[in-house]
């Protein structure tokens, strides 16, 4: 039952980017920015962690942000601050997250506050100049040892401007033994005419560090990440090429109380 | 025997003392000839003169003894005293008293009159090898659209050369008016002769008193006008005395960007003769619309020489009937209508087949062979320079020139513009591409504004190493993700502008990219555009 449940979200859905809070780490890791970005809650411990973004090559396209991460209990929360751009066309963002997490599912609900760093005319409104919000959700499920499915849904409501990107839900399944994830996740199309998207990827990990590869289309392209932990702290690095587009470099650096 | 001893009395005759003789002569008129050619002839004696059985021969001056028959008076023809009597074209204004064709040709050649008693005058023009078609030293070779005239009239010195100078055509008229100032036509000339916008020049012409009376310094007035000056001009001319000339040389400040003509007109109180007031130059001032990138002077691959041309200007330029020249006068024209676009580069060449197997991949619609090829000299002079290259526009109006030096330029390397100067180029060169090292040049792709309303058009200008480039034009959104392309693949100019409207893209933030190539060649250049696309708020 919870095969076919993943077989038909895995249908119907499609795999969005992060756009505030990406982490370099690989696409299944539970962590603060993880859940600021898709509603998915999961590790138990106090963290901090701190990622940034260079999009595609444009030095003028940087996202820097922060988050903290507190278990309560069955309870998950976390907050973070995060900016991106230039003064032309960047914003700033504060987001928060709120979830629970059970033995074998676990769900969150989040919100992002925007304001842009330059306000414009043309982005004015019962919100005021250049902000904006927007809602979402995000869940997961552990059907059977070793099979996660989860959907992500960050952008159920809007309001204000619009967001900088528009995401649509993403569901996924992952498959893991000991040291071996595999995963695949749909995004389902934002607008008329646009086709969802698909993402597979892999992992392998051995003690504190994780070597993950994904495959995406529309159009195709990867993404290799390395993570390295060194004591209460983790280090990620990726790499997303495209064939259009210069590479998008993301550093992530976390600190848990493990 | 006898007909060689007639030919023989009647060499290098001049006016016959007391008859009709030859005062003026159209034999090139302006354009085509048919209709308009006439012999003027004048009585200067007190009593008329009959003209029965007088014979008008046209000689050919590139052998000895081709005289041909043109026309013979019949027993009616007369001529008062001191009156003129014209025979010639139909065309001829006003209408001549005998029509005739008389086909006669430019110099060296000649016309004779030979009376019935054998008696004989000879006229004759341009630079002859033998003595029968002139008389003492011939006259000179007129400019189309000019009558070589006796000046004054009736002037009988015993030698053409002394007695026929270039003249405005007055058949049935003087050839010398009372008073008469002229500007001499096709001795005009701006100095330079393209200047640059806002700067100096100076217009040097040659003023000449054609009349039989002096004038005193102020009563002439030289005027100046045309688009190039700010406001016309008007100068006073120092006197002169008949027959002489004034090389005058005026200088025009803060030239004005333009095309068009420049005008001189010279005025005097009484002037008999107006025809000859005004000279007209074509003249530009400022950028010209081509321009010379590239000139290989001294091939050392079998390709020829070749010169290389660019169209700098924001409109299509027909080529035409442009021609391309060296500093011996060699003058090559574009034969055919060549269409070069903005931007585009195109090549001259001595041989378009040489040229093309030596250069592989060569656009050859853009290769335009050209003759008789001006050959470019590939040694200095004394002055530092090798040679002139001038390329004209279909009127003359000068479009580019260029003085070069070989010296220091390695054997079958070309000169190129690089870089604001001209350099020896990179390897054997770069036909119709830029130069190698350009191609390292900046590149941009930017915008007027980079927050956009939606429904408002996305508006971008770009600049590309190349004049011309094949584009591919896409936006993306922030993940990566392709949202549109608005060009694939197509042809744009190096450098322009475009508005893209009514695109159905989602409010955010897009990255609008540009991949370049050049129209030949395996270069590529890439630029990316971060773009927000806005909507109200809600």
């Amino acid at each position: 039952m919870s095969v076919r449940l993943s077989l038909l979200l895995l249908c119907l859905a499609t795999p969005s980017s992060a756009q505030d809070f990406g982490s370099a780490a690989a696409p299944h890791t539970r962590d603060a920015l993880r859940l600021l970005e898709d509603g998915l809650p999961g590790e138990a411990s106090w963290s901090i962690g701190s990622t940034t973004t260079r999009w595609w090559g444009l030095p003028e396209l940087t996202t820097r942000a922060i988050a903290a991460h507190a278990p309560m209990r069955a309870g998950r929360v976390a907050l973070g601050l995060s900016q991106s751009g230039d003064e032309a066309l960047g914003w700033t963002s504060a987001a928060l997250a709120i979830g629970a997490v059970g033995e074998r599912s676990g769900g969150a609900l989040r919100a992002v506050f925007r304001r842009d760093r330059t306000l414009s005319s043309a982005a004015t409104g019962a919100w005021g100049a250049g902000r904006g919000a927007e809602w979402g959700a995000g869940a997961w499920l552990q059907p059977a040892d070793g099979v996660e499915v989860w959907a992500s849904a960050p952008q159920l409501a809007t309001r204000g401007i619009a967001p900088p990107l528009r995401r649509a839900l993403v569901c996924g399944v992952r498959l893991r033994s000991e040291d071996i994830a595999l995963w695949a996740t749909l995004s389902g199309p934002r607008r008329e005419a646009e086709a969802g998207a698909r993402a597979v990827g892999a992992s392998l990990s051995s003690g504190h560090a994780e070597l993950w590869a994904e495959a995406r289309d529309e159009p195709w392209r990867g993404i290799g990440g390395v993570s390295a932990g060194f004591g209460d702290l983790t280090l990620s690095c990726s790499i997303e090429t495209h064939p259009r587009l210069d590479e998008t470099v993301r550093l992530s650096l976390s600190w848990s109380a493990r | 025997m006898g007909a060689l001893l007639l030919s023989l009395s009647i060499v290098a005759a001049c006016a016959v003392p007391g008859r009709v003789l030859v005062n003026e002569v159209l034999y090139d008129a302006a354009g085509d000839d048919t209709g308009w050619e006439y012999v003027e002839l004048l009585n200067p004696g007190s009593s008329p003169q009959s003209l029965a059985g007088l014979r008008i021969e046209a000689g050919d001056g590139s052998q000895s003894g081709r005289w041909t028959l043109r026309w013979t008076g019949q027993a009616g023809d007369s001529i008062a005293a001191l009156a003129r009597f014209v025979v010639g074209g139909s065309r001829v204004t006003p209408p001549v008293d005998r029509i005739v064709t008389l086909e006669l040709q430019n110099g060296p050649d000649a016309i004779r009159l030979v009376w019935p008693d054998g008696a004989s005058e000879v006229v004759g023009w341009g630079a002859h090898e033998f003595a029968e078609y002139h008389c003492g030293g011939w006259a000179p070779d007129v400019a189309s659209g000019s009558a070589l005239a006796r000046i004054p009239d009736g002037s009988d010195s015993g030698s053409n050369a002394g007695d026929f100078r270039a003249a405005v055509p007055t058949p049935g008229s003087a050839n010398q008016p009372g008073r008469s100032a002229a500007i001499v036509r096709g001795r005009s000339r701006l100095v330079p002769e393209r200047p640059a916008s806002g700067a100096s020049a100076t217009f040097e012409l040659t003023i000449e008193n054609r009349g039989v009376e002096a004038w005193r310094e102020g009563e002439a007035v030289l005027a100046l006008e045309g688009e190039a000056l700010a406001v016309p001009l008007a100068l006073p001319i120092a006197g002169l005395a008949p027959a002489d000339s004034l090389r005058h040389a005026v200088v025009l400040h803060a030239l004005r960007a333009s095309r068009g003509a420049l005008i001189a007109r010279v005025s005097l109180a009484g002037d008999a003769s107006p025809a000859d007031d005004s000279d007209t130059l074509r003249v530009r001032v400022g950028e010209a619309p081509v321009v010379l990138t590239e000139v290989q002077f001294h091939p050392a691959q079998g390709e020829g020489e070749w010169v290389e041309l660019r169209n700098a200007s924001l409109e299509p330029v027909d080529l035409r009937g442009w021609t391309i020249s060296d500093r011996s006068g060699t003058r090559a024209e574009v034969p055919r209508s060549v269409l070069l676009q903005p931007d585009s580069l195109l090549v001259l060449a001595q041989s378009r087949a040489m040229l093309i197997a030596r250069f592989h991949g060569l656009d050859t619609s853009r290769v335009i062979a050209l003759s008789p090829w001006p050959s470019l000299n590939n040694t200095d002079d004394s002055a530092g320079v090798a040679d002139v290259i001038e390329l004209r526009e279909v009127d003359g109006v000068l479009a580019a020139r260029l003085a070069y030096s070989a010296a220091g330029v390695r054997n079958g390397l070309p000169l190129e513009w690089i870089d604001g100067a001209w350099r020896a180029a990179e390897g054997s060169g770069s036909p119709l591409a830029p130069p190698a090292r350009f191609v390292a040049a900046e590149v941009s792709l930017a915008t007027t504004r980079p927050r956009i309303a939606m429904g408002a058009p996305l508006e971008l200008s770009w600049s590309l190493p190349w004049p011309r480039a094949r584009a591919t034009l896409e936006i993306h959104d922030l993940s990566g993700r392709r949202l549109a392309r608005l060009m694939s693949g197509e042809v744009i100019s190096g450098r322009g502008a475009r508005s893209f409207g009514a695109l159905a893209l989602p409010a955010g933030l897009c990255l609008v990219r540009l991949t370049a190539r050049p129209e030949v060649g395996d270069a590529i250049v890439t630029r990316t555009l971060p773009v927000r696309f806005e909507e109200p708020s809600r």
